[in-house]
């Protein structure tokens, strides 16, 4: 069986690629073992993408059935299973016509409710008091609009709110069971099927889905690899009931070499100079980044030097300590200290935390907008998760009253807007 | 489609509190969700269950997170999910050492049953159920048991059996200050006097009741006491009356997505039309109750109900 070519919904490739054969290793026992989910997880720019590419190619390799999605932004699941459908369909040699037929019709329906649902401003505008559809003449006409393939449930559902809702509360799980029963009938002629999600803590609400729905539903040799920042328990504490069915694989340090290489890429050749930062990082991938983020506040890696050689928090601790000292500008220092209390940064919650004004507020999110320790946020911007969790515990034991007022500001700031959208919208929580 | 505005300031707020005070955000996160599921705002509800289950909570928090979740899946209709995550929430009361919460469990679990036509699972429950309440001296979850046994001898078709459990049940609820459950056991007992030909005293406790519920705030409550006004006015024979009161009822369990709910009302509702003469809005009724059975995968009520649609629809033609 031939690969597919590459789509638009596949996780992209990244540019700098360094080892990582332990991992495929792994892949390999995954493949072949118990476990259905294996979960890849680690502190941001610390190579997950790479090793999420790496397996999706070493899987096809050896005649697995791939598909994959960038979960980033959030994705919904019936969006989500008609990518990885679509996808399937480009296996040479695997009928996936044949085996997704029934999804394909499930799918179909879904997308017709959605769009009449829509079009008419959701169900409350649709129906009745009484359930009843308000103007069965325009139904009739939207469905005969849309042809055969308006099916006989379809259109029982569209003309009852009760069993509408009740379809729609469930249509993740129908969808969910259609399309693994379509992957348990592509399986039959190859050596399985694997899917993988990428920035997986940017899942949300999609997390619940994965964990309760598709997992269980996975036929005997389909397998799910989910990288992102945090570990699956951390997620939710659902994953637990899993834990028998999870690999929890944190990507761990880098081999000397790989290290190396991981160096010169950021400029440092020198064979002394990658020595000396290799004895405080070592392939440890959060203290790389870190002593590359001092380097490049002190304009160079003599900086990295100097360090109390204890353990691996207590390193980050000190070459964070070191990062904010040369920060060059004062308030975005106060803002890298006392931001990450905050669950997310946007202009009004960097004024919150700073007690500065919404111009000031505005100018130094821009700014921290170009750092390299934060990252974007579905609401703005956010601090990388395990530079958060130093930074964080830095503040509460070194600075308890300050920690302290930080939170009670932020906690007056979000009870406001809470305030604010509750009277927009009309009603409480 | 996200979360609500408030919704986002409401968690962010909670969240930065967790790791100081847990107990204090579930105990403010418990109320939240209790207002959204009250309003039959469940995609709230399902936003907040999102966000605590990614809070590093102690287990008895835990346990109560998992709570609310098993009564959201019995509300939308999933009533095997919701025994496993009622289960699950035992445990870990189990293992916060707090086992008197397990009748409580038991006694939700033992309702699902119920509900499944399971009786004899839900006798189980509840037997063990009492046994835990009694054994922890909490008289009032032991009235919670009771009433939960009063109305599965109802259902059972043995309303004699149900009436002493339910006016014990209701008695002490009265004590307690408890108004949701008192009507609650009210409601019960009115079917349990309607069942035994005792009509009027059925309609006074149906009345008190929906005056509790609509008290205590509860729509959900006050929608059934009104649904069952309108049966006893059918049974009466005062069509226009129980059309009303059968329709002001299931506006509001439609709302509020009490599916067997709806489908019982609305086949009540038909009979009323069809004795009306309005033999369209009748086969309306029916058709969509039918259907409502079907979605919910409740074919044999959905038999029936095909049944005696085509009996009528005979009648009609003939």
């Amino acid at each position: 069986m031939r690969p597919r070519k590459e789509g638009a919904g596949t996780v992209a490739g990244p540019g700098f690629i360094v080892g990582r054969r332990s991992e495929i290793e792994l892949l390999d026992r995954f493949l072949l073992g118990e476990a259905t989910v294996l979960n890849l997880f680690g502190p941001g720019g610390i190579g997950k993408t790479v090793v999420t590419c790496m397996w999706q190619e070493h899987a096809r390799q050896q005649g697995v059935i791939v598909a994959s999605r960038d979960v980033a932004g959030g994705v919904s699941p019936d969006v989500l299973l008609q990518d990885l459908r679509d996808q399937f369909a480009g296996y040479e040699g695997a009928d996936a016509d044949a085996a997704f037929a029934e999804f394909d019709r499930r799918l179909r329906e879904h997308l017709i409710l959605s769009q009449v649902l829509q079009a008419s401003g959701g169900a409350g505008s649709f129906f009745t008091a009484l359930g009843q559809v308000k103007d069965p003449s325009g139904l009739a006409a939207a469905l005969g609009s849309l042809g055969s393939a308006v099916s006989d449930q379809v259109a029982r559902r569209l003309s009852n709110r009760a069993a509408f809702e009740r379809y729609w509360r469930g249509a993740d799980r129908i969808l969910a069971d259609a399309f693994c029963a379509g992957l348990a009938g592509l399986m039959g002629r190859s050596a399985g099927v694997l899917v993988l999600l990428d920035t997986y803590e940017d899942a949300g609400g999609l997390d619940d889905w994965v964990c309760r729905t598709l997992v269980p539903a996975l036929p005997p040799t389909g397998r799910i690899c989910l990288s992102g920042r945090n570990e699956l328990a951390r997620m939710s504490f659902d994953w637990a009931d899993l834990d028998d069915q999870v690999i929890r694989h944190p990507l761990g340090e880098l081999e000397p070499g790989e290290a190396r290489s991981y160096l010169a890429h950021y400029g440092l050749r020198d064979p002394q100079g990658v020595q000396r930062v290799l004895e405080v990082t070592g392939g440890y991938p959060l203290l790389l980044m870190l002593a590359r983020q001092l380097a490049r506040s002190c304009r160079g890696w003599d900086s990295v030097t100097g360090l109390e050689l204890r353990d691996r928090d207590e390193i980050a601790g000190q070459l964070l300590e070191r990062i904010l000292r040369e920060e060059p500008v004062r308030q975005l220092r106060d803002l890298l200290e006392l931001g990450p209390v905050a669950p997310w940064l946007d202009p009004g919650v960097v004024s919150a935390v700073l007690e500065c004004d919404a111009g000031e507020g505005r100018r130094l999110y821009d700014l921290l907008a170009r750092h390299s320790f934060a990252e974007r946020h579905p609401r703005g911007l956010r601090i990388h998760d395990k530079i958060r969790d130093l930074l964080l515990d830095r503040l509460r034991f070194t600075d308890p009253e300050r920690y302290a007022d930080v939170t009670a500001r932020l906690d007056a700031y979000f009870a406001r807007r809470e305030q604010q959208a509750q009277e927009e919208s009309g009603g409480a929580v | 489609m996200g979360p609500s505005e408030e919704v986002v300031y409401l968690l962010a707020r909670l969240g930065l509190h967790v790791a100081d005070d847990p107990l204090a955000v579930i105990r403010e996160w418990g109320e939240h969700f209790a207002r959204a599921r009250q309003q039959g705002e469940y995609e709230t509800c399902r936003y907040l269950l999102h966000a605590a289950k990614g809070w590093p909570l102690p287990d008895h928090s835990r346990a109560l997170v998992l709570y609310s979740e098993g009564w959201l899946l019995d509300r939308l209709g999933y009533p095997g999910e919701a025994i496993k995550v009622y289960q699950r929430s035992s445990r870990l009361f189990d293992a916060a050492g707090l086992p008197q919460l397990r009748s409580v469990l038991l006694g939700q679990i033992g309702s699902l049953y119920q509900d499944q036509r399971d009786y004899d699972a839900a006798g189980s429950a509840y037997a063990e159920a009492l046994d835990a309440a009694t054994a922890g001296g909490d008289e009032h979850q032991r009235a919670r048991v009771l009433h939960n046994i009063g109305t599965l001898a109802l259902a059972r078709g043995a309303p004699g059996d149900a009436e002493a459990p339910l006016q014990e049940a209701a008695d002490v609820f009265g004590r307690c200050g408890d108004t949701y459950n008192a009507a609650a056991a009210k409601l019960a007992l009115g079917y349990v006097r309607e069942s035994l030909g005792r009509p009027a005293e059925a309609q006074r406790l149906f009345l008190a009741a929906l005056q509790d519920f609509q008290e205590a705030g509860d729509q959900h409550g006050a929608a059934n006491a009104i649904a069952s006004l309108g049966v006893l006015e059918l049974a009466h024979g005062d069509d226009a009356n129980a059309a009303q009161l059968l329709e002001q009822a299931l506006a509001v369990l439609t709302t509020l997505e009490d599916h067997p709910a709806v489908a019982r009302t609305m086949s009540n509702l038909a009979i009323v039309e069809a004795r009306r003469g309005r033999a369209q809005e009748a086969i309306g009724h029916w058709t969509r109750c039918r259907d409502l059975y079907l979605e919910i995968g409740d074919s044999e009520s959905a038999d029936d109900i095909s049944r005696r649609l085509e009996e009528f629809q005979s009648r009609a033609g003939g």
